[in-house]
């Protein structure tokens, strides 16, 4: 975990992240707060609030008494919203570093069409 | 999950008495400190008298010493220096693991009044041992040091004496806990301010006979019961200077 | 009266102690949540250990009040029974062993767990027959350790508890906190300038400087809301305009700034005014704010003590 930026944050990432690689599969129990907390040696609450920022955005569900699990659809959903955020994320940061060092939008299909195709 | 509530949090202290015995046994965890290493020099300092009585015995050819012998001294002396380093090494401590001032003064008043108690009982008994056995037959006055004494008097004379010490010392911790070594400073310079100018009071109104009519008046133990009056001063004195000092570990 | 929404551990208000014309602690008004761990931050010398001290009831203030489980701390048995401080530099009986300090602890504390006493007296590699005495600076605060975890008290102090361990000691200090302390909640309090190395056990940071409480805040929250904005001088100059700037860095016609508070709204903002928006670390960011700042309160405290 970086320190520059939310905790919880990462950690939902984190989350995100192997539900979207598949390490986490739906229907699976993920780890608890304290065993969270005890791995990426951060407060307890801390990783509570990155888990319930999970919970309210159902991407993961509660089960009293048992622990928490990877909801039906999570994937699915993720990777749709990382869809729409990729642009920003990704394309953005790259098309100004691409105009900054002169690359064409032709030169930069090349590129990506040759590091694509096996 | 044990959570701490505020609810669950008792909220009333524990009884007093459990309080005390908390800070007395602090004191004593190491019993080598306030009991094992007296005794043992006691007994060395013992041992050796005995030696060196015998020595003598067999070469003046049986003449024997006459008169208390005074090594027993060295517990009086010793209870001061008791005093002094548990108050100083131990309040700090007591505070840090949440005790209050008041309850580590009562404790450590309550355990070196218990303290000198045993040892002046076992002090009064071991000169009646003295006795039984005729000073080994060689005048080793050692724990007897009134022969007309009772058990029960020699026990309250030296109850008395090393509750003088043990007051004495304990305000002496206080001041240097309290204000540290420039408190020292003002304290024994106090002090022999406070003697001498007591001194020169009593030459100047010619006194000094009247002081002696006293002590001869009062007796050994009469004297010694007017030492309860230094020691609850004294006590008193460490009580009010600890309710208001703040411990520091340097 | 109506319920606390959450319990308070802490209440300290206008709390203010003086020595002579130094003001150790200076008007620190702040609460502090049952079961948090708190960092205590701030440079040597700020006034953390005069601050704990008078929560502890081992001072005295000199005026304001601090309450510790709803009650006055000082000489208040009631209350400070739930409390253990370890001090930095804490001495202990000249004659003492380990084991004396194991056998004279549990007395105090009402949930002192003796097992875990003894798992970490193994993991700190000490032995109980040792003497104190002649124990190393680092493993006297090893002692430290184990006692204010073994305690379990609900609240436990740690006053900068880490003179002269090492790296590793360290972190099996932090890695015992976080698992006890899951097991375990209470309130602790750790007071320590190493920030980078404890920040992502803190829930909450109080932070002091010469005396004055400079940020209550959760450490969450202080991490998503700092952040440094750079590019030209005049840009980054038009953007900062009335917002609390916690630290300036000019590098010929470019100026870089670590802007306090900072939502989502305005990073945009700062993002589409050409400037580029980078991280601060909970470290930079307290040594920002403890190391001068630009505010206008800043330059009048400066102003008052020059």
């Amino acid at each position: 975990m970086d320190d520059s930026r939310p905790i919880f944050r990462q950690l939902a990432e984190q989350i995100e992240n192997q539900i979207i690689d598949g390490s986490l599969t739906e229907g699976a129990q993920v780890p608890s707060i304290n065993e969270y907390a005890a791995f990426h040696r951060i407060n307890p609450a801390t990783a509570l609030k990155g888990i319930t920022l999970l919970v309210d955005a159902g991407v993961l569900y509660k089960r009293r008494g048992i622990g928490m699990f990877v909801a039906d659809g999570a994937r699915a959903a993720l990777i749709a919203e990382r869809r729409t955020t990729f642009r920003d994320d990704f394309l953005r940061p790259l098309l100004a570093e691409a105009r900054a060092l002169g690359f064409s939008a032709e030169e930069l299909a090349d590129m990506i069409r040759k590091d694509t195709t096996p | 999950m044990t959570a701490f509530t505020a609810d669950s949090l008792p909220t009333t202290a524990r009884p007093l008495g459990r309080r005390i015995s908390t800070i007395m046994l602090l004191q004593l965890t190491n019993p080598m400190t306030l009991i094992g290493w007296p005794l043992m020099i006691l007994g060395f300092i013992y041992v050796l008298n005995l030696a060196i009585y015998s020595l003598i015995s067999t070469a003046t050819e049986g003449a024997t010493a006459v008169g208390v012998n005074g090594g027993v001294g060295f517990i009086w002396v010793y209870t001061l220096v008791m005093a002094v380093q548990s108050v100083n090494q131990t309040f700090p401590l007591a505070l840090g693991f949440g005790a209050t001032r008041r309850d580590y003064l009562l404790g450590t008043g309550a355990l070196f009044t218990l303290l000198s108690a045993g040892y002046a009982a076992l002090i009064a008994t071991l000169a009646m041992a003295e006795r039984a056995v005729d000073y080994w037959g060689i005048g080793l006055r050692f724990f007897d040091s009134s022969p007309d004494f009772s058990w029960f008097e020699l026990f309250l004379g030296t109850f008395l004496l090393l509750l003088l010490f043990a007051s004495v010392g304990g305000a002496t911790a206080a001041v240097y806990v309290r204000w540290k070594a420039s408190g020292m400073y003002v304290f024994w310079a106090g002090l022999v301010v406070l003697l001498v100018a007591v001194g020169f009071l009593l030459t100047w109104t010619e006194s000094w006979g009247a002081v002696g009519e006293f002590f001869a008046t009062a007796g050994v133990l009469g004297t010694l019961a007017w030492s309860l009056v230094i020691s609850a001063i004294a006590a008193s004195a460490a009580y009010l200077i600890l309710r208001k000092a703040t411990p520091t570990n340097t | 009266m109506t319920p606390a929404p959450e319990s308070l551990a802490l209440e300290a208000r206008g709390l203010t102690k003086r020595f002579g014309s130094l003001a150790a602690v200076d008007d620190a008004t702040f609460t502090t949540p049952q079961n948090t761990i708190t960092g205590l931050l701030g440079r040597n010398g700020a006034g953390k250990t005069t601050l704990m001290r008078l929560i502890t009831g081992q001072e005295f203030p000199t005026s304001g009040t601090v309450r510790l489980f709803g009650a006055k701390p000082v000489e208040n048995a009631a209350v400070l029974q739930h409390t253990c401080f370890i001090s930095e530099a804490q001495r202990y009986p000249d004659e003492f062993r380990i084991k004396h300090v194991l056998a004279g602890a549990p007395r105090f504390f009402a949930n002192w767990d003796a097992d875990f006493a003894a798992q970490l007296v193994d993991e700190f590699r000490l032995t109980p027959k040792q003497r104190i005495k002649k124990l190393s600076r680092g493993q006297r605060s090893a002692i430290g350790v184990i006692v204010g975890l073994a305690s379990r008290a609900p609240l436990t102090i740690f006053d900068e508890p880490y003179l002269g361990l090492d790296a590793v000691a360290r972190q099996i200090f932090y890695d015992r906190l976080l698992a006890d302390y899951s097991e375990h909640p209470r309130t602790v309090i750790l007071s320590t300038h190493l920030i980078d190395e404890v920040s992502q056990l803190l829930e909450h940071a109080l932070v002091i400087d010469q005396g004055r409480i400079v940020i209550d805040a959760p450490v969450e929250e202080l991490r998503s809301s700092a952040a440094t904005v750079s590019g030209t001088t005049e840009a980054v100059e038009r953007f900062i305009t009335g917002r609390e700037v916690a630290h300036r860095e000019q590098l010929g016609g470019l100026l870089s700034a670590t802007v306090a508070a900072m939502d989502d709204a305005d990073r945009a903002a700062a993002r589409t005014a050409g400037l580029e928006v980078g991280p601060v670390s909970l470290q930079q960011l307290i040594v920002r704010r403890t190391g001068g700042f630009t505010t206008p309160s800043t330059t009048t405290y400066e102003e008052a003590t020059a």
